[in-house]
């Protein structure tokens, strides 16, 4: 892991067109201010945790859910 | 849900969390319908039950970010088919929907890839309406 120190108003450069700013430090809490091309996705890490805990959750493994899944289709269906 | 789905759906990247698994199939049956099995095409044994995101939330929003859209090749939202995965409780009133993270597919390439929803306050574990009077019991 690279670490570097910055202070409010300084920034880094990621790849050359990745650039994250510090705007401001208070309280415990730093303002980011990041600037991507569109089409890099830019994320606050706990989403994605909280995506991989409920994909991990969800997988079924061989394990049939049938009847609950067959109840519920068709409670859906009625709506 | 209306229109084709692709034979293959590959998730090049995987579902969050779970790279390894990346080609998948849509099983749908009868009894189960309108929710469907996402399930595993090299270990059969794992899938994922999915259903259209819009029969849990009418309301539901997804705005796609440009980077998912660019991965699947997706120029015309016409052509996406959009699902949540389910945790699947033994009780049916405790089934939960994971409306924070989407899986969009590009029907005319068969690409899919799973979304994150970041600053639409949507949940990863959203109770399925099931059981209250508009929905029949379960």
């Amino acid at each position: 892991m690279l670490i570097l120190t910055r202070r409010p108003g300084e920034a880094i450069v990621i790849n050359g067109d990745i650039r994250v700013s510090i705007l401001s430090i208070e309280g415990g809490r730093v303002k980011l201010g990041v600037e991507a091309p569109r089409e890099v996705p830019v994320l606050r890490q706990e989403l994605l945790d909280e995506v991989r805990r409920s994909n991990l959750e969800a997988v079924t493994r061989g394990v049939p859910a049938d009847a609950v899944v067959a109840s519920l289709g068709k409670a859906l269906r009625r709506r | 849900m209306p229109g084709e789905v692709p034979e293959e759906i590959t998730f090049a990247a995987g579902l969050v969390g779970c790279g390894d698994w990346q080609r998948f199939r849509l099983v749908q049956t009868e009894d189960a319908a309108p929710i469907s099995l996402l399930q595993c095409v090299d270990e059969p044994e794992i899938g994922f039950y999915v259903v259209d995101p819009y029969l849990i939330a009418e309301e539901y929003e997804l705005e796609m970010p440009p980077a998912a859209a660019q991965a699947i090749g997706l120029r015309d939202w016409k052509e996406a088919l959009v699902f949540c995965t389910l945790v699947v409780r033994q009780e049916p009133q405790s089934v939960t929907a994971n409306l924070l993270g989407p899986l969009v597919v590009n029907r005319a390439n068969g690409l899919g890839v799973q979304v994150v929803l970041s600053g639409s306050g949507y949940s990863s574990r959203h109770l399925v309406p099931c059981g209250s009077s508009e929905a029949g019991q379960c």
